[in-house]
């Protein structure tokens, strides 16, 4: 099915753009080390450039983040051109620099997305792992003055043993607030250490807390998602996005991202061996038309797959569940140990 | 046919392996009814892997995507 697809069948209609690595928290959980800037950011027109190349190739939202991309300066004029380009607009801040002045200015765009990171129901747990002491009231009143503004607002939280604890109080404080969650779980990538990764128990028991909380509330009263490192065709756990099922890691088939000095990959949680190219040497668009790239996903077999996916008979819908939690932590793709799936096999569940 | 006794002996299985998360995550064993017919209707849909539609979302999820869906 995916070799047919190729050529102009593959169309990147997402794209997440890490515009500077530069970032205001130390997040104990950063699976980029974000901090300084990368020494060779994109400078405003060759970024400018980038926008219309998207657009040509036929993508339909781009999201900015970071890094903290409000950090970047020509932040909106980047914005402007997307959404002038006719692109949807999304970006994933901290909230710690947001302020009316930025508000105002999202509010102008009509931003189809504004995320804020909120890993705490409280301070303590918020601003350790954040990294930083008052973060956490700086976020909660970001996602306060946001919605005076009116923008759509999503809150998302990346589990790992430190918080699993405080989603309970996380989800009061979210419910009926026309405000949605995505919940995600922190992978030993950058500077995330593996004994703070939480369990392959306590990675179901999330799961099944996540289906829990669509079964009991409305889209209206908590609109909730697990992100792409959850799944894969449980017996038990519906599937936790938007769509219906899970088709299989997107990367280079309907996502591109690109990193802050103009690195072309498929995911920002993939390691840079992934990397396609640069667009300083050659454009997205021909990154993106190549018959070479991506050939992980484009060109999957399914012999390709995995020591915990070769056995599996949703192994070639599924390509191995995420290819991020798979090369974090098997070094490979195809191989997604965290996976409701495998976990029910191998406990005989 | 299904195994009756074998789906509770499952089911035990996975709820002794987790209970302790789950408390922690104020879930009780009877919130966690295994909606296995919703499961398997969904296995049975055709999938798609050419649309944008494969979740609405990459980075970030927005709350539009749950008011079009």
């Amino acid at each position: 099915m995916i070799g047919k697809m190729y050529g102009k069948q593959f169309v990147p209609y997402q794209v997440v753009w890490e515009i500077t690595l530069k970032c205001n928290l130390k997040c104990i959980h950063c699976g980029s080390s974000a901090g300084r800037k990368r020494p060779e950011e994109l400078s405003t027109k060759e970024a400018m450039k980038l926008c219309k190349d998207l657009a040509e190739i036929g993508s339909k939202q781009v999201c900015l983040m970071g890094g903290e991309p409000f950090l970047r300066k020509d932040w909106y004029q980047l914005g402007k051109e997307i959404k002038d380009l006719g692109m949807d607009l999304l970006m994933i801040s901290n909230g710690y620099a947001v302020d009316r002045d930025i508000l105002s200015k999202l509010s102008r765009l009509e931003i189809y997305g504004l995320s804020f990171s909120l890993d705490g129901a409280e301070s303590s747990t918020h601003d350790y792992i954040r990294g930083v002491k008052g973060s956490f009231d700086r976020v909660i009143k970001a996602i306060s003055m946001s919605r005076e503004y009116d923008l759509p607002i999503t809150v998302i939280t990346t589990v790992n043993r430190l918080n699993l604890k405080d989603l309970p109080r996380l989800r009061d404080f979210l419910i009926n607030r026309d405000i949605a969650w995505q919940i995600q779980v922190a992978m030993p990538q950058g500077r995330f250490s593996r004994d703070l990764l939480i369990s392959k128990e306590e990675f179901y028991a999330l799961g099944l807390f996540i289906a829990n909380l669509r079964r009991k509330y409305s889209v209206k009263e908590l609109p909730v998602i697990g992100a792409h490192c959850f799944g894969y065709f449980s017996k038990y756990i519906p599937h936790l996005g938007l769509s219906k099922q899970w088709a299989g890691c997107q990367a280079g088939l309907s996502i591109l991202s690109i990193k802050s000095n103009g690195d072309i990959i498929g995911c920002l949680t993939l390691p840079d061996d992934f990397i396609e190219g640069n667009i300083r040497d050659i454009s997205v668009v021909e990154i993106w038309e190549s018959e070479d790239s991506f050939a992980y996903n484009r060109k999957f077999k399914e012999d390709t797959l995995g020591e915990n996916c070769r056995k599996c008979k949703y192994g070639g819908v599924c390509r191995g569940g995420c290819t991020g939690v798979s090369v974090s932590l098997t070094g490979e793709p195809h191989n997604d140990p965290y996976c409701f799936y495998a976990i029910e096999r191998e406990r005989g569940f | 046919m299904i195994n009756v006794n074998k789906k509770h002996e499952e089911w035990d299985k996975l709820w002794n392996a987790i209970k302790d998360i789950a408390e922690v995550l104020n879930i009780r064993k009877s919130d966690l009814v295994p909606n296995k017919k919703e499961v398997e209707e969904q296995k049975s849909m055709n999938i798609s892997v050419d649309t944008y539609s494969h979740g609405g979302y990459y980075g970030t999820v927005s709350i539009k995507d749950f008011i079009q869906k």
